[in-house]
């Protein structure tokens, strides 16, 4: 599922981050799995730029680190589902959702003698045993989790630059703001210029990342400016 | 009905299936089929633990705990098999308890309950006030009557945890004498029974919490940890 956040999507959680929202941020995600959450953040930063700037303000350095695709957010393990034979059930467990749930180990369970668990009949889960979900617990701690804990945020050969990812509802948080690094008041700005002079609705801006509606409105700046001379 | 919708129930059946566990109550004597520990219970101990402060931990834990056993069988149980039941649920799930191998106990709960007996009859004075007491070990209905009229202060769990094992309490001034054998006048007595008085009593069944203590190796209602840290 991983795709393309939009300039809708950046205003929405800008918007939301703004107000300190965090709620409404996760539930934007709730659908999303941990591994597509991440890739689609990282897909939204370099989907019109080949480095991402990164500020940095520590003792020794103070600039901007300039991360390439291969330096930022690397390790993403590859989607997919782990099958267990636990207490006589064959149990498919997958990678959790963005949105950290009450009880992880829960929602990584996929499925049960190969029906899917869903909201609907997410009751199932609780008659499961209590040393049978230990054990898928320990399962999804030491296979799953920590696989996303090898997840590298900053990949930089400077050991004091690099920054590893760990999971957790704070981390999780933290990578949406490399996405929606951009003021909501100049996000607002380019959405009226670009409906009152562009003829851009809202449908057009489900379908375009705001950095190519940066282009769409430098473009018409441009021929504004040019139209003007 | 859907495919996904027979599958589910069928899951269901068997989960339940393999949730049955036999056990054999030490008291009562007869084999019953209780519920395995499964993870609804557990999330229910989950949000107790979440709660401020350790006293109405304590007492919502109670509590759980009475509504635990009910749920798994209609016998009114002895407090013995009570504690045993509990005792046995988790085993069930991890046989392992603070370093002690619950298995081992098991094989010798049936011997140490054999040698626990009802506190015997007490007797004193308090100033003018005589006391005497007569104590029995209680029964889940005991347990449910008792924990019904506490709150969650540390008052109150104090006489659960005395006045459970008490089945009457006469009390005699001057000419007067009079006998508290129900709950509800229990508790009144304890509003306004002495320190010194409740101390007594409270050395007087000791022994009969430490030989409890001492057959599961673990205190049954007032260690949360042990349904918790499974």
């Amino acid at each position: 599922m991983s795709s393309l956040l939009t300039f809708n999507d950046i205003e929405y959680l800008t918007s939301q981050i703004d107000v300190n929202n965090i709620d409404n941020v996760f539930n934007f995600f709730k659908g999303y799995n941990i591994i597509d959450y991440i890739e689609t953040i990282k897909n939204t930063i370099y989907s019109n730029n080949e480095n991402f700037t990164f500020p940095i303000n520590t003792k020794k350095f103070k600039g901007d680190l300039l991360l390439s695709k291969n330096e930022f957010l690397t390790n993403i393990p590859q989607k997919r589902f782990f099958t267990k034979n636990i207490d006589g059930f064959k149990i498919e467990i997958k990678y959790p959702s963005a949105a950290i749930s009450t009880d992880p180990t829960l929602e990584c369970i996929h499925k049960i003698n190969n029906t899917i668990i869903t909201e609907d009949n997410s009751n199932i889960l609780n008659s499961i045993r209590v040393s049978s979900y230990k054990k898928i617990k320990r399962f999804v701690h030491s296979d799953i989790i920590s696989r996303l804990n090898k997840i590298v945020i900053r990949d930089t050969k400077n050991i004091d630059f690099r920054e590893q990812f760990v999971y957790n509802s704070t981390n999780i948080y933290k990578l949406i703001f490399y996405a929606c690094c951009y003021n909501i008041n100049y996000l607002r700005k380019i959405r009226l210029i670009l409906s009152k002079e562009g003829n851009m609705g809202y449908d057009t801006l489900d379908n375009i990342t705001v950095e190519q509606s940066i282009c769409y409105y430098k473009l018409l700046k441009e021929l504004y400016d040019k139209s003007g001379d | 009905m859907t495919n996904q919708e027979t599958s589910i129930k069928d899951i269901l059946t068997i989960i339940n299936q393999n949730n049955i566990l036999r056990m054999q109550l030490p008291v009562h004597g007869t084999e019953i089929e209780i519920k395995r520990y499964s993870v609804d219970s557990l999330n229910s101990i989950n949000e107790i633990v979440d709660i401020g402060t350790s006293s109405e931990i304590i007492y919502e834990y109670t509590k759980y705990l009475i509504d635990f056993v009910k749920d798994r069988t209609t016998l009114d149980l002895n407090y013995l098999d009570f504690c045993y039941t509990i005792f046995y649920v988790r085993k069930e799930e991890n046989n392992i308890y603070n370093d002690i191998n619950l298995d081992e106990v098991d094989k010798k709960v049936k011997g140490n309950i054999d040698g626990i007996k009802t506190p015997e009859k007490l007797s004193f004075q308090d100033n003018s006030v005589k006391y005497n007491i007569e104590f029995n070990i209680p029964k889940m209905s005991d347990l449910s009557e008792t924990i019904k009229l506490c709150k969650s202060d540390t008052k109150d769990l104090i006489f659960y945890n005395i006045f459970k094992f008490i089945k009457s309490i006469e009390i005699s001034s001057q000419d007067k004498k009079v006998t508290a054998d129900s709950k509800e006048d229990l508790y009144q007595l304890y509003d306004v029974i002495s320190y010194k008085s409740l101390e007594i009593i409270n050395k007087h069944i000791n022994n009969l919490t430490e030989e409890i203590y001492n057959t599961y190796h673990v205190n049954i209602e007032a260690d949360t940890t042990f349904l918790y840290s499974i």
